[in-house]
């Protein structure tokens, strides 16, 4: 059984907006400013594909497909927390917290690592359905935690970077869409075939949508810059 | 129990991250200035609250560069929660209905900038083609 159209529509424009984040932030030369959210593209896509051969070679309701899907996606959520830690970075850029950012997060890290194996151990049939759910969901939530967090933050500062500003808020937007989604199926797994199943798929595509904006779009309107101005940038470099 | 928790606190979290997103995108236009030509366009002296409908016939009869069209409707969907909200608990509260005003504004001048921007980028590339067809 495959994704089905919507399924491998999602696939596709998830796909290409992170190739469209990757080429937008090499082009208005942000790579290496926003490395791991780069590399958090270039894996999901990596993944992507990973997952439509799976799903070519041995169908949706397959151990494989299983197996496949969430270990990606938990270590795509360990990946996040990377992206997590750059965008602290960049907020806190000028007061030099750089090592307690990266010993906090290393600590967080540990204890969200410690906090699954304990679940791992504790759950006597292997990974299950319920179990991954779980897993998955509090993940996300830490994500969600971190993120408000950073949001909070960033809004306090006297100079907002735009781009920083949209980033963390499509971050905020993709985790709590995620962690709501399977708090939901945790709590009514009877949900398990209706819209619930479909917004991580939805926030999964959300999140390099509003990346790809936020870097072709918003170097345009730094303060000052007349909207005259900025067309005609856009009719001389039209991409 | 702890689902129940992150259910809620998630679906509060959603709604002020969706909130927070359409701001900053509105915000990032308030620093940039309008030219005259917009104006006139639209026979308006300054852009206010409700300006915003009165925006996007212009938008339509103006082609524009597509990555506009993305933020225009985060911000046209913005707008209309702000209008229903407003029109809900404007009366109730009137700290909110005079922020959601603010809100309402700057979207109308979101909107004034993407038209300003429309007009500008079509007369270039006409320009440009004028003057270079092939």
């Amino acid at each position: 059984m495959g994704l089905g159209l919507v399924g491998n529509a999602f696939v596709v424009a998830g796909f290409l907006l992170e190739a469209a984040v990757v080429v937008s932030s090499l082009y208005r030369r942000e790579f290496i400013r926003y490395l791991n959210l780069n590399i958090y593209m270039i894996l999901t896509g990596v993944a992507d594909s990973a997952l439509l051969t799976c799903v070519e070679k041995y169908g949706t309701n397959s151990h494989q497909y299983f197996v496949m899907y969430y270990s990606s996606d938990v270590l795509l959520g360990i990946l996040m927390y990377a992206l997590i830690i750059e965008l602290y970075q960049h907020a806190f850029a000028r007061m030099n917290l750089r090592q307690y950012i990266r010993l906090g997060a290393g600590m967080l890290l540990v204890i969200t690592a410690l906090f699954s194996y304990v679940m791992v151990h504790n759950e006597h049939q292997g990974i299950t359905t319920k179990f991954a759910v779980e897993l998955e969901q509090n993940l996300n939530f830490v994500g969600v935690v971190l993120t408000y967090i950073l949001a909070g933050s960033v809004l306090k500062m006297e100079e907002k970077p735009a781009r920083l500003v949209q980033i963390v808020m499509a971050l905020g937007v993709y985790f709590s869409a995620t962690a709501g989604a399977y708090a939901l199926r945790n709590l009514f797994p009877a949900l398990g075939v209706s819209f619930v199943l479909w917004l991580p798929t939805c926030a999964a595509t959300w999140l390099p949508l509003a990346c790809a904006y936020s870097f072709i779009h918003e170097t345009r309107d730094e303060s000052g810059v007349s909207a005259r101005q900025s067309a005609h940038q856009l009719a001389v470099n039209p991409q | 129990m702890m689902a129940a928790l992150i259910c809620v606190f998630s679906v509060g979290a959603f709604l002020q991250f969706v909130m927070a997103y359409c701001r900053s995108i509105v915000t990032s236009a308030t620093k940039v200035t309008l030219s005259a030509d917009v104006y006139a366009v639209a026979r308006v002296q300054s852009v206010s609250a409700n300006d915003f409908e009165r925006f996007l016939p212009f938008m339509r009869l103006c082609p524009g560069h597509r990555d506009e069209r993305r933020g225009l409707s985060a911000v046209s969907a913005y707008y209309n929660v702000l209008n229903l909200l407003s029109k809900a608990v404007g009366a109730m509260a009137p700290g909110f209905a005079s922020w959601a005003e603010r809100e309402r504004q700057n979207c109308s001048h979101f909107a004034a900038v993407a038209l300003d921007r429309r007009i500008s980028y079509n007369r270039e590339l006409f320009l440009r083609q004028a003057t270079n067809p092939f």
